[in-house]
């Protein structure tokens, strides 16, 4: 069994990777954020106070289009929306924990610690499955992960056996440990720096330019890439709407392509007797 | 409305939508349309973004033109990011092709 700080120290190292995306993308996002009005003290206070950079890209972008404070919580809450996704996923995880220290660290969830600690939680459930198996004599040949373990068969059904939600908190803390400091540093050099960047280097381009990066690796879903047309072409036709509401419709409008695709190509695949369901 | 204060209520509505299900609802499951909806909020709501600002101009146009040399560079760039996947590569091809588009009066 793991001890808390070897779970840390994984977190850790399963995270740093991420550091190269994740140093551009908050220099970026300090950067914009005075370029497009903030000053550099409130660009940097947004990155840990908010700690979400695309939506705090975002909410800078209406707020230089002069959209009022409601239009832009809104936009912060659709482009943040998927971290109920995220959060609705991990709960499982950590059921038994305090509500404290989950609310603490619902707080430092983002896509990089998502997508790493999910990974790990199903290799830790599947080892503390295979160590009850081997405990309750019904281990399949396997190496027995635990033989000292009292060969008492486990009461629970073998699906619901987990790995110590604490372990996996440590975990969390390890990925979060890496993301936070760095996130937060790299915004701030970049909010205090960006101020000095002359004009004529154009370095807002560099803001679509990460945005890139993330939207790519959403395309892969079926549906995702009328929703991605369908968003960006609304935008562009939308641009004049008042009060950045253009931004909020495409987004809608986005969202309700790769719905009703999804939904067509089910029913399309389904009617068709030798269609393959996917 | 105070920027400051702006600020604190969009990292509490942020923090309200990640402790939503790990430390609020628990076990309970999210609506049926907004499960099936909220994966298409990134595609949606960043290309939305990232089309816009690419076409736009200084004075908030949108220039569709052949002498708005950010289009060029960004077709750049998104082929790095389709290819690539890595945000140093995008961030790098892009704001080159930027500089030497302008560089060559295009």
């Amino acid at each position: 069994m793991d001890s808390p700080w070897k779970s840390f120290w994984r977190g850790f190292l399963a995270q740093s990777p991420f550091l190269l995306g994740v140093v551009p993308f908050g220099l970026v996002s300090g950067l914009a954020a005075v370029k497009l009005g903030a000053t550099p003290l409130l660009s940097a206070c947004m990155s840990f106070i908010v700690y979400a950079g695309t939506s705090q890209l975002v909410a800078m972008e209406l707020f230089a289009q002069g959209a009022p404070a409601l239009v832009m919580l809104l936009a912060v809450l659709i482009v943040n929306l998927r971290l109920v996704i995220y959060s609705g996923a991990l709960a499982p995880h950590f059921r038994g924990l305090g509500w404290g220290i989950k609310t603490l660290l619902s707080y430092a969830l983002t896509d990089q610690t998502f997508g790493v600690t999910m990974i790990e939680y199903d290799r830790m459930d599947a080892a503390a499955r295979k160590a009850a198996a081997g405990a309750s004599g019904e281990g399949s040949g396997g190496p027995v992960a635990n033989p000292t373990a009292p060969s008492v068969p486990s009461p629970e059904s073998e699906s619901a056996v987990r790995a110590d939600p604490r372990l996996k908190a440590w975990f969390y803390a390890g990925t979060v440990a890496v993301m936070w400091p760095v996130w937060v540093a790299a915004s701030t050099v970049g909010a205090f720096v960006g101020a000095k960047v002359p004009e004529s280097w154009g370095l807002e381009f560099a803001m679509p330019l990460t945005f890139t990066t993330l939207v790519v690796p959403t395309l892969g879903r079926r549906g995702a890439i009328p929703a991605a047309v369908v968003g960006g072409v609304g935008g562009v036709l939308l641009a004049n709407m008042p009060l950045g509401l253009g931004l909020i419709s495409a987004s809608i409008l986005g969202i309700l392509a790769g719905v009703l695709y999804e939904g067509w190509r089910k029913q399309h695949v389904m009617q068709r007797p030798g269609g393959k369901p996917e | 409305m105070n920027l400051w204060l702006l600020v604190i209520l969009m990292g509490a509505v942020s923090l309200a939508l990640r402790a939503s299900m790990m430390a609020g609802l628990g076990d309970r499951e999210l609506p049926e349309a907004l499960r099936r909806a909220l994966p298409f909020a990134p595609p949606a709501v960043l290309s939305a973004i990232v089309i816009s600002q690419v076409l736009k101009t200084k004075e908030g146009l949108i220039d569709l033109g052949p002498g708005n040399e950010r289009i060029y560079a960004w077709l750049i760039a998104a082929a790095v990011a389709w290819r690539t996947k890595n945000v140093v590569a995008t961030l790098g091809s892009g704001m080159a092709a930027l500089w030497i588009l302008r560089a060559l009066g295009l």
